[in-house]
């Protein structure tokens, strides 16, 4: 404790007892007929000097030890330590309502604690007990594809995708805010990443006539392939939608400088340059597109949020109603798996 | 003819696999009782177990354990569990595979049809042919014979005369037909699938099989 802050403590008593002095000074000067010696007077200061001097010492180390034994007991989390220990009664009223608190505290915390948990067991449950019919809706609707007409087919095939993609995205949405519980970073092939993440979009490409192709080196990067597939699946959605009918994607792989990027590049209306800065962001959906009012606007700010964990970059470019391209970039760092081998 | 034993309990998908390994030529057994697979097991003798993970009872980790005991049978686990940890217990457990729910029974088809012939191969070279009227498709080789006459085939085209084969009779979509190749990680569009089929018809007229990939025009193809 500062002095500064001892005289902010105590600048009640401290000021009383200077006032008592001035005032007992103030008597002897004005009392013309009160009688003492200068040798016993000189002696009353010295000793009220001395006996002050002695009172601030005391006063300010009883008032830093309280202090310092009261902070520790907050830290302690209070609950754990009888507040008898305390010999002022100040002190010991002020530790109880602090235990009181913490203990309703803790209470509160273990309650939502226990609540999250079970709501995450719910929720995870209820995913999986949802795969189970639309896995089935999805078995039923292809075993009865030659019976169907096309487009109907095409439909109700769409509606179910779109379906298991918002799962999905629940999924990914709750691993990524426990995201170091569930990662596993190995070393991987950028070819093998792309085919995960085409996987399943072959009927859209199949419907809408879409051109693709898949060029440039196969590199090896560290990620965990679950994570960053699913981060290049989202962009391929994405691009999928915003593609018009023949249109083009080109998915290219490149190292430059250690850093691999896997870019998705999509002929189409592209972003406007004014979206281009929020994309990214929670629950924005297209300005000028009003299609974009049928997106959550979640998937790319999932994929950011994802890839920002992973520690790769994720960059969006547009010439709006040329392309759009999205990058995904992996930097290459020495590290101790390089040592090993 | 092999034997499956579908060890799954939502009745419609299970119902759905064993309509669909029939048609592929499987001779399939639905598992109503989840009290006692094993004995089952026994009782059928299947070389193949398609094994749900959540089961009433006991859950299929505990009954491919419990299989691995008595036999070294194929077993393909289907789950609506995604995990990295389900997947490395099923397989630590003796499964051979994993397949996540929702799945495709073209890939499912696929799958027990590779276990199949990496588990059976040496006693049943037969497996690697099929046959549709006089044409005959070596799968594995890439060959197709007519009469006496053969042809060899690139990857792609051969993974669409095993669809339109596997199908025959029934019309093949084309975005059935790509999704089969994406299946295989070749990502091919739309106009390479065209270019792709045209190649195989003419290597199909050079062994004298013509007009034998119809077009449905619009929709997808059919062999007659």
């Amino acid at each position: 404790m500062s002095i500064l802050n001892y005289l902010k403590e105590r600048w009640i008593p401290l000021g009383f007892l200077f006032l008592a002095f001035i005032f007992s000074f103030l008597v002897y000067r004005l009392d013309g007929s009160f009688n003492i010696r200068e040798s016993n007077a000189r002696y009353i200061t010295m000793g009220w000097g001395f006996l002050f001097a002695a009172f601030v010492l005391v006063d300010a180390y009883t008032l830093n030890s309280r202090s310092r034994k009261f902070r520790a007991y907050c830290q302690n989390n209070a609950s754990s330590e009888p507040e008898d220990e305390f010999a002022y009664p100040t002190d010991r009223e002020n530790a109880e309502a602090i235990r009181r608190m913490i203990t309703e505290y803790e209470k509160y915390k273990m309650e939502m604690e226990t609540r999250s948990v079970e709501e995450l067991e719910f929720i995870t449950k209820w995913l999986h007990d949802v795969k189970v019919p639309i896995a089935a809706a999805r078995l039923i609707l292809e075993s009865k594809e030659n019976q169907l007409p096309a487009d109907f087919y095409r439909n109700i095939y769409s509606e179910i995708f779109s379906i298991e993609e918002s799962i999905l995205q629940v999924f990914y949405e709750l691993k990524s805010n426990r995201f170091f519980d569930d990662y596993k970073v190995v070393r991987t092939n950028t070819k093998n990443l792309i085919a995960q993440a085409l996987k399943g979009y072959s009927n859209f490409f199949s419907y809408k006539k879409l051109k693709i192709s898949v060029k440039g080196e196969e590199c090896e990067v560290l990620t965990d392939e679950k994570w960053s597939s699913y981060i290049l699946s989202q962009i391929i959605s994405n691009a999928v939608k915003y593609t018009q009918n023949g249109g083009n994607i080109e998915i290219t792989t490149e190292n430059k400088d250690g850093t691999t990027t896997i870019s998705i590049k999509n002929t189409g209306a592209g972003i406007a340059e004014q979206d281009l800065q929020r994309i990214f962001q929670k629950g924005f959906t297209s300005s000028t597109d009003r299609d974009g009012a049928k997106a959550t606007g979640y998937g790319l700010f999932l994929s950011k949020k994802l890839s920002d964990l992973l520690g790769h970059s994720l960059t969006a470019e547009s010439k709006p109603n040329e392309y759009a391209v999205f990058r995904l970039s992996f930097i290459t760092r020495e590290t101790l798996l390089d040592l090993n081998e | 003819m092999y034997k499956i034993m579908i060890v799954e309990d939502d009745a419609t998908i299970a119902s759905i696999m064993e309509e669909h390994l029939r048609k592929w030529g499987y001779h399939s057994l639905r598992l109503s009782d989840f009290g006692d697979v094993t004995s089952a097991f026994a009782a059928f003798e299947p070389q193949l177990i398609l094994m749900d993970i959540n089961l009433p009872y006991f859950d299929g980790f505990y009954w491919c354990a419990k299989i691995r005991e008595i036999s070294n049978v194929p077993i393909i686990f289907i789950s609506s569990r995604d995990s990295d940890s389900d997947k490395i217990r099923a397989i630590t457990q003796g499964a051979d595979d994993y397949i996540e729910k929702p799945f495709s029974m073209d890939l499912l088809t696929a799958k027990i049809s590779a276990l199949l012939r990496r588990a059976y191969s040496s006693a049943d070279q037969g497996l690697n042919l099929m046959q549709h009227r006089d044409l005959v498709l070596n799968v594995e080789r890439l060959q197709v014979f007519f009469k006496e006459k053969e042809t060899e085939l690139t990857k792609n085209e051969c993974r669409i005369l095993t669809m339109l084969v596997k199908n025959h009779g029934n019309l093949v979509t084309r975005s059935r037909l790509m999704q089969a190749l994406w299946d295989d990680e070749s990502f091919i569009d739309d106009n390479t699938l065209t270019v792709n089929l045209n190649r195989l018809r003419r290597k199909l007229e050079e062994i004298g099989l013509e007009g034998y990939i119809k077009t449905v025009k619009g929709e997808g193809y059919r062999l007659i």
